[in-house]
């Protein structure tokens, strides 16, 4: 049976390759942002796909995909911190990020400043590193990081606001030079 | 815009001039942070290439699920069933939203902050620098005064008085042929008690603050060193165990003396013996003169009831592992991986752990590393140990890991390095953009880390290449919820 019209999102008409064309991006790229090892970031990103594919029928397409895929994207990611606290003997660090054509010395250089900001980011508490997370990394809107939070929106716009308040100070601290 | 700033102190209104001067000045750094964090974002890259295969392997996967019938054309959620429709009577609404509002005040006052949370020390800011030496063998050893104002280290065998900023005070050269090492200021803040190594024969000595002071300007050098004793005879500890014991009768030839630790009560000293060919051994001197071995092991810290210690030992495996010892008896519990532990009065434990840490220095279009760096580096961590190290074993016994139960007080420092940047610098000219690692066999070591009074900050000092600096971070507790 086919829910009312009106209450459907369009992305619930869109086959899974669809979407998943459509998300890969935004979840592999706030994987990357929240975990240090690149190549636990890659392993959680298909961790997160094959669980959507496997429980893509209870997609009630209710609600943007990107508020569900996210949510089980971070459902993932806490369940990697959660074991990780245990077994953190080895990492690996995503010092920066480079995709130029800019020589590596260079594109280092270029990444200092971007690195101290992320440095900051690391400094927020849990609350506020999820929100910031969510909307700078995984671009989501506020209504959508309220759907995976489950937090209402204006309590997100808060926990933005606060966040950003507190980056803001910290970052004037630490003098950046923005 | 904060009222403050709209406001002066009298709170009448400012100016709309100096209103919408500051209101400009706040925005544009909010904008400049925006702008600052979507570049955080832009410069994340996507594995282009993970993107392909895992398109393969999740079509290979839809497949298998159709063939097996689970069905995974999307099926549509069935509109929620009648019953559940008088829900949406408002009356039936409110009831059931007071009901709720009335069940979560009782779930947040009561249960939420005290079950499903823990108080954890933290680093305040990013670690100071407060000097920097050229590294030597020894390492700095710091020990800080019990009111936090001066910092007493060992460089080139002499006692160095540091102010808390880092200010050379005074040096106390030792005489020639001897060496001066393992600072430690007991409690009540009068005397430093300190080891002198002289032609293999060593010895545990006292001295007065005030004589430690005064070192410059009376050239305390050598010439007083005779008169060290007497003085420090009429301090409470000195007078009954000082020199009596350990050290006694002076000179215990081929034993090592180092890692010296007062008790909370300044009524014990701890140190380690280090035996020729023999492994390093805690024993404790009492006030009462009497000297004991506790158990092998190295870099002793005492609890603040004073009746246990945390040592560290070999591990079986790499590295070093912690144990917590009574005092008394000896008897002692593995707490888990890590090396120079430091237990601070406010129950905190705080140790460093070395790491095998690789990192990515760039990235190639698709996403894959190219240049890679791989390194042991050592980080700082801190756990609650309480008075006495019940609540870690309680943890431990409840099978929650030793790492699991710290937090990461100072990361590993991932500056980049002169040695990468040349590296980078030959792999541009050579024009190869092959994926490579270079292995740096250097250890950026944490070690010498000491609390500041009542645990307010914490001082270490960090192997960097040919110098090692002195820092010193700031903590405050924080209470951070579980997340499940």
């Amino acid at each position: 049976m086919t829910p009312a019209t009106n209450q459907r999102h369009p992305d619930g008409d869109l086959p899974f390759e669809e979407l998943y064309d459509r998300y890969f991006e935004p979840v592999n790229r706030y994987l990357r942002y929240r975990v240090d090892n690149t190549w636990d970031a890659d392993d959680l990103t298909t961790a997160v796909f094959m669980k959507a594919l496997e429980n893509f029928s209870k997609y009630r397409a209710d609600g943007p995909f990107a508020a569900w895929i996210f949510r089980i994207a971070h459902n993932v990611y806490v369940d990697y911190i959660r074991g990780k606290r245990e077994y953190a003997t080895q990492d690996i660090i995503l010092e920066l990020a480079i995709g130029s054509d800019d020589g590596p010395e260079q594109a280092v250089l270029q990444g200092e400043e971007v690195k101290k900001l992320r440095q900051l980011l690391k400094d927020l508490s849990a609350d506020y590193r999820d929100v910031v997370a969510l909307r700078y990394a995984g671009d989501l809107r506020f209504a959508q990081i309220a759907e995976v939070l489950s937090k209402t929106e204006s309590a997100v716009r808060m926990l933005h606001h606060r966040a950003l308040k507190q980056l803001r100070q910290k970052y004037d601290r630490e003098g950046g030079s923005a | 815009m904060t009222e403050e700033k709209v406001h002066n102190q009298e709170n009448k209104v400012l100016p709309m001039e100096d209103y919408l001067k500051a209101r400009q000045a706040e925005g544009e750094g909010v904008s400049h942070l925006l702008s600052h964090m979507r570049q955080v974002r832009e410069t994340v890259p996507v594995n282009r290439q993970l993107q392909v295969e895992l398109r393969k392997k999740l079509l290979e996967r839809q497949l298998e699920l159709k063939s097996q019938g689970s069905g995974q054309v999307p099926t549509y959620p069935e509109e929620p069933a009648n019953r559940w429709k008088f829900v949406q009577h408002p009356w039936v609404k409110a009831f059931l939203g007071s009901v709720a509002v009335l069940l979560l005040a009782f779930a947040l006052t009561g249960l939420w902050r005290h079950t499903s949370g823990n108080y954890f020390l933290e680093a305040a800011g990013n670690p100071q620098e407060l000097t920097r030496f050229w590294t030597e063998a020894l390492p700095l050893q710091p020990t800080i005064s019990p009111d936090g104002t001066k910092i007493v280290l060992v460089r080139g065998g002499s006692l160095v008085v540091l102010s808390e900023t880092g200010v050379q005070l005074a040096a106390l050269e030792p005489p020639e042929g001897e060496v001066f090492r393992s600072p430690a200021w007991a409690p009540d803040g009068k005397q430093i008690s300190y080891i002198v190594s002289q032609n293999g024969s060593e010895e545990i000595k006292h001295l007065t603050t005030e004589e430690l002071l005064s070192a410059r300007e009376k050239n305390f050098p050598v010439q007083a060193k005779a008169r060290v004793k007497q003085e420090v005879a009429s301090l409470e500890i000195a007078s009954n165990m000082a020199m009596s014991t350990a050290a006694k009768d002076n000179t215990l030839e081929a034993n090592h003396y180092s890692n010296l630790a007062y008790a909370p009560d300044g009524k014990k000293l701890a140190y380690v013996v280090n035996r020729l060919g023999g492994v390093p051994e805690v024993w404790v001197s009492s006030q009462a003169g009497q000297e004991r071995r506790v158990i092998e092991g190295d870099a002793p810290t005492w609890s603040p009831d004073g009746k246990h210690l945390v040592v560290q030992k070999p591990s079986r495996t790499n590295g070093y592992e912690l144990w917590l010892v009574d005092a008394q008896t000896g008897d002692a519990d593995l707490l888990g991986q890590g090396e120079n532990p430091v237990w601070g009065a406010n129950g905190y434990l705080a140790f460093s752990s070395e790491k095998v840490q690789e990192r990515v220095l760039t990235f190639l279009p698709n996403g894959e590393p190219q240049y890679s760096v791989r390194q042991q580096v050592a980080e700082m961590r801190i756990t609650y140990l309480g008075k006495d190290g019940s609540p870690a074993l309680k943890k431990l016994n409840k099978g929650i890991g030793w790492l699991a139960t710290s937090h990461l007080l100072v990361p590993t420092e991932n500056r980049i390095s002169g040695v990468e940047l040349n590296w980078l610098r030959q792999q541009e000219l050579s024009g190869s953009r092959e994926p490579k690692t270079l292995i740096l066999n250097e250890v950026n070591k944490c070690e010498g880390q000491v609390f500041g009074p009542e645990g307010k900050w914490l001082l270490f000092a960090r192997r960097d290449g040919d110098t090692v600096a002195l820092l010193k971070v700031s903590l405050e507790e924080r209470w951070e919820k579980e997340r499940d």
